[in-house]
């Protein structure tokens, strides 16, 4: 039904255009779904058949929006008089087991230009409530550097630390990203879509990016007015942990807009379970909250964001250790020296963050063409870490082993035009400031400021088939460290680094819809603190860490080819990449011990060599009938020394992963539910270097997890609620991983349980 | 602009924004108390020395050897070497000192206060050494502490060493898990001649 229209005379150049709109994966059509395009005013629905008619259309390109309750909104380009029929796949926003449609990538080709993987709301939430690096690991080519209990790092590509941006929203986090167990510190409750962006975009976004960007993004505000939320409770069984998040946003006004949000979450948990014993002091709790507000027209916004987390992590008091003898016996032992009964209590070892983050921005419609946007964001990241009691001087006690506070400022500009239908330009200054302040007792790095200059720039063209990008930013940046003290002698450090980001990113749909995306990336980064001036004793793993204050700046060259293919029920997407690093930064350990009071520890001193990573990431997919959804992942990663000739330390090692998933009919109150069961194969690291570690890369394993769930519409007035069942490690099987800090001590955590509700207000 | 002037509560929105603008970077700044860490010398705790005096029994001739690492780790190690007469019996005892700070820090009464969260173990490569440990904490059973111990040497001529352990407990790591529990303080080796 028409919704009032209007006619235009000339006959022999208008089109009809057909749509028939279906679920994605019931392929059952949707009625009364509203469909626009976005030159004109008027809205359609569409029938019971799915199928909406739009007569009298001129020829042209037109975006055509299609919005269905319950589903994500998808935009598509439309050419009249090209293609006139279209059939319109719409992905139900409670279940999403894919990361985004083929023809809906290409549209992403098109208007954003940008190489990214994503992970959306609907796939977010059956995984919600683990930490930001779990999270990631659905995202082909990321895995997790565990630290057990509760801290992850992302590791893309074999990249983790100082080689990866990780974003909250437009906001940089800066904390002390250098230490393999400081995990990023932000609530996962937040994120609505996680992107892992790469290529031309990632240039953007400074010198550390060169393994990608993390972009972690809360939910874009409200269009209309009115009051929203929803509240989250979770349970895990193995570590007896329970986490709650409450949302609520409500937004006002019509031509002037003006609104706020609150998030709130907690979280607790105990002592983690591998299958024989407990992980003693291994629970955490975890508090954050975030305040949003906004006021803005179409024309302009200013929108603020203050958010707190804080977190307090117990260390696995078995991984805690003296030196290389009380090392070696804890290597020698199957399982950790000191085993207690389960407790929520977090004793010494333990680490203590809090994190406070302040974003101002404003937005500016400036013309049609041209955006512009001023930001301003402050952030403190307060770290302490407590050892195992160990110090004798009572004056000392209950002082931290590890005490540092950074304090981080940035103020950004930024312009984005857009011309010709075809053409956007961004470009942008940045000016990044920071101050960090060492107090603990056991030095690790110094007190330092630093002041970052930057200038980016992104050109791209593009059409209904294909988008170049090209981005190149220049960064200056000024290290200082002031004279400081140490085992009686005094040190100052002054150092000066600048250097050039560019990026080339080519994406191509050809007619018979292959995508390719080409990309090539220059990418530098200086020397992290830690790598310049650490001396002193790393308790994690009872080794003894040395800088080298005369470090220069790493410089890698990347290139990657990605494929992706649809063809009736099958889609094929690959990705092959190698780079080629300069100067690449990493520890090695001396031949000798140092030798210190307290006896020797294995000592590992900071250099630089050339390396090579190079890998591959395929993904298939295929629907052998309606509802059934098969999928396989493959990951592969070789990294060289390529001056020593020997492999590069703490690769990811092959692996793959298979998936089944069924979507089951509607049935009454119950809506789509799902049942899904994934393994995960990972292969043991053959390829290490002997000498480079404590001890040999642990056995390959495969894993089970079982993931079910549905929607249940409690009450026809109210959204309905989600519902997911996760199982993690479903037959309780005994591993380590090779990316665990805590291989050389303990197993992995045994079977989990996880119940997730989501229940929107 | 003009509308926000106009309606009431859209102008107490703005201000919100505003106010929370100033608080926000108000609120995230750095905490004042770090700042008297900056100018001082670090109070770094440090073990630099570890001294033994040794009597012999029916005398009062007292003969010290120190193990000594002033600079702090990885720089030079001083160690005395210990010259002990055939079939005699030493009483000793045990120091541990800071001497990279002025006036030096006697570690040992912070030990000896904390006696039921540590122990010294005292072990030689000559097989013929007998040592034994004199002084006990106070816990029930008392369990040995090592502050005070006793070398009886053998009636030839032997060469080794003495290794010294000082181990840490915890309360859920505590002495009563045995040898090879707790955590090592202080790990040093002493070349020993019986002469």
């Amino acid at each position: 039904m028409n919704l009032g229209s209007f006619s235009l005379v000339q006959a022999q150049h208008e089109h009809e255009l057909h749509i028939k709109i279906v679920d994605s994966l019931t392929q059952e059509p949707l009625a009364y779904a509203s469909v626009s395009l976005d030159k004109q005013k008027q809205l359609w629905l569409s029938n019971e058949q799915g199928i909406v008619v739009l007569p009298m259309l001129l020829a042209g390109n037109y975006v055509l929006h299609v919005s269905f309750v319950g589903y994500h909104h998808s935009d598509l380009l439309l050419r009249i008089p090209q293609q006139l029929s279209y059939t319109i796949e719409l992905c139900s926003e409670t279940f999403h087991l894919h990361e985004g449609l083929v023809q809906a990538e290409a549209n992403k080709a098109v208007f954003s230009g940008r190489k990214q993987d994503q992970m959306l709301s609907a796939e977010i939430d059956k995984r919600r409530g683990q930490n930001l690096a779990e999270l990631l690991k659905n995202i082909n080519g990321v895995k997790a550097m565990n630290s057990a209990g509760g801290i992850a790092k992302p590791v893309i590509r074999g990249l983790s630390g100082q080689r990866i941006v990780t974003m909250q929203g437009n906001s940089r986090i800066e904390g002390q990203q250098w230490g393999e167990d400081h995990g990023p510190e932000l609530d996962p409750f937040i994120a609505h879509s996680v992107s892992v962006i790469k290529g031309a975009a990632a240039v953007e976004f400074g010198p550390e990016a060169m393994g990608g960007v993390i972009q972690v993004e809360p939910k874009p505000w409200r269009s209309e007015k009115g009051m929203e939320g929803a509240l989250y409770l979770q349970g895990l069984s193995n570590n007896r942990q329970g986490a709650a998040s409450l949302r609520l946003e409500s937004v006002y006004g019509k031509k002037i807009q003006y609104g706020w949000r609150m998030q709130a979450s907690a979280r607790k948990a105990g002592d983690a379970r591998t299958p024989n014993y407990v992980l003693s002091n291994t629970g955490f709790t975890e508090n954050a909250g975030m305040f949003q507000s906004f006021v803005g027209s179409k024309k302009w916004k200013w929108e603020n964001t203050l958010s707190i987390y804080q977190t307090k992590q117990a260390i696995l008091q078995a991984a805690h250790l003296g030196n290389t003898s009380d090392l070696n016996r804890a290597l020698a032992a199957n399982r950790p020296l000191i085993v207690l009964p389960f407790t929520y209590q977090i004793n010494r070892p333990f680490q203590q963050v809090k994190h406070v983050l302040f974003l101002s921005e404003l937005s500016y419609q400036l013309n049609a063409s041209t955006k512009l946007r001023l930001s301003y964001s402050q952030q403190v990241n307060d770290r302490q870490e407590f050892d195992a009691d160990r110090v004798y001087n009572q004056a000392l006690q209950g002082r931290a082993a590890l005490d540092l506070e950074i304090l981080s400022r940035q103020l950004e500009q930024v312009m984005e035009k857009k011309w010709g239908g075809h053409w956007m330009l961004k470009a942008g200054l940045n000016q990044s400031f920071q101050e960090n302040i060492t107090a603990g007792l056991q030095w690790i790095i110094p007190t330092f400021n630093s002041v970052n200059l930057a200038a980016f720039s992104m050109l791209k063209y593009y059409n209904e088939s294909s988008s170049l990008s090209i981005g190149l930013r220049y960064d200056y940046r000024k290290l200082n460290v002031p004279e400081f003290r140490r085992f009686g002698k005094n040190y100052a450090y002054a150092r000066d680094f600048n250097g050039l980001n560019a990026g080339i990113t080519y994406i191509k749909l050809t007619q018979h819809k292959w995508q390719h995306t080409l990309s090539l990336q220059s990418a530098w980064r200086p020397p992290a603190l830690n790598e310049l001036y650490s001396y002193g004793l790393h308790y994690g793993l009872a080794s003894f860490e040395i800088g080298d204050s005369n470090l220069v700046p790493e410089r890698a060259w990347m290139l990657e080819w990605d494929v992706k293919k649809s063809y009736k029920n099958w889609q094929v997407e690959g990705s092959f990449y190698a780079q080629v690093f300069e100067n690449y930064i990493y520890k090695r350990p001396l031949s000798a011990p140092i030798l210190t009071i307290r006896g020797a520890f294995p000592a590992f001193m900071f250099t630089q060599t050339s390396a090579l990573i190079a890998g591959v990431d395929a993904v298939l997919r295929y629907k052998p009938a309606i509802g059934w959804q098969w999928e396989s992942r493959f990951s592969q990663i070789y990294g060289q020394d390529l001056r020593l000739q020997e492999a590069l330390f703490l690769m990811p090692a092959n692996s793959m992963e298979h998936s089944l998933a069924y979507a089951f009919k509607s049935y009454k109150k119950m809506a789509e539910p799902y049942a899904e069961l994934r393994s995960l194969w990972v292969a043991r690291q053959h390829r290490f270097a002997p000498n480079l570690d404590f001890r040999e890369p642990p056995a390959a394993y495969a894993l089970f997890q079982l993931n079910m769930g549905f929607s249940y519409l409690v009450n026809p007035k109210w959204r309905a609620w989600n519902i997911h069942v996760t199982i993690n490690n479903l037959l309780n099987t005994n591993y380590r991983d090779y990316l665990s800090r805590f291989r050389y001590f303990t197993d992995e955590p045994g079977v989990n349980f996880i119940l997730r509700l989501h229940i929107p207000i | 602009m003009k509308n926000i002037i106009k309606n009431n509560k859209l102008r107490f929105f703005t201000l919100l924004l505003a106010g929370i603008f100033m608080l926000g970077t108000t609120a995230c700044s750095k905490h004042d108390d770090h700042d008297d860490h900056d100018d001082h010398d670090h109070e770094n705790e440090l073990i630099t020395t570890i001294r033994l005096h040794l009597i012999e029994t029916g005398t009062t001739d007292t003969v010290s050897y120190a193990w000594k690492q002033v600079g702090g780790p990885g720089t030079a190690i001083v160690v005395d070497s210990m010259v002990l007469k055939q079939g005699k019996v030493y009483e000793a005892f045990t120091e541990v000192l800071d001497e990279s700070k002025t006036p030096v820090k006697n570690i040992t009464i912070e030990i000896g206060n904390a006696a039921n969260f540590h122990r010294f173990i005292y072990t030689s490569t000559i097989s013929s050494l007998i040592l034994q440990v004199l002084d006990f904490d106070t816990q029930t059973p008392a369990m040995e502490l090592g502050l005070k111990f006793r070398i009886t040497t053998p009636d030839v001529m032997e060469s080794g060493n003495l290794k010294c352990v000082l181990k840490h407990y915890t309360s859920s790591d505590p002495k009563t898990n045995g040898i090879n529990a707790g955590s090592s303080d202080i790990e040093v080796q002493f070349p020993l001649f019986v002469n």
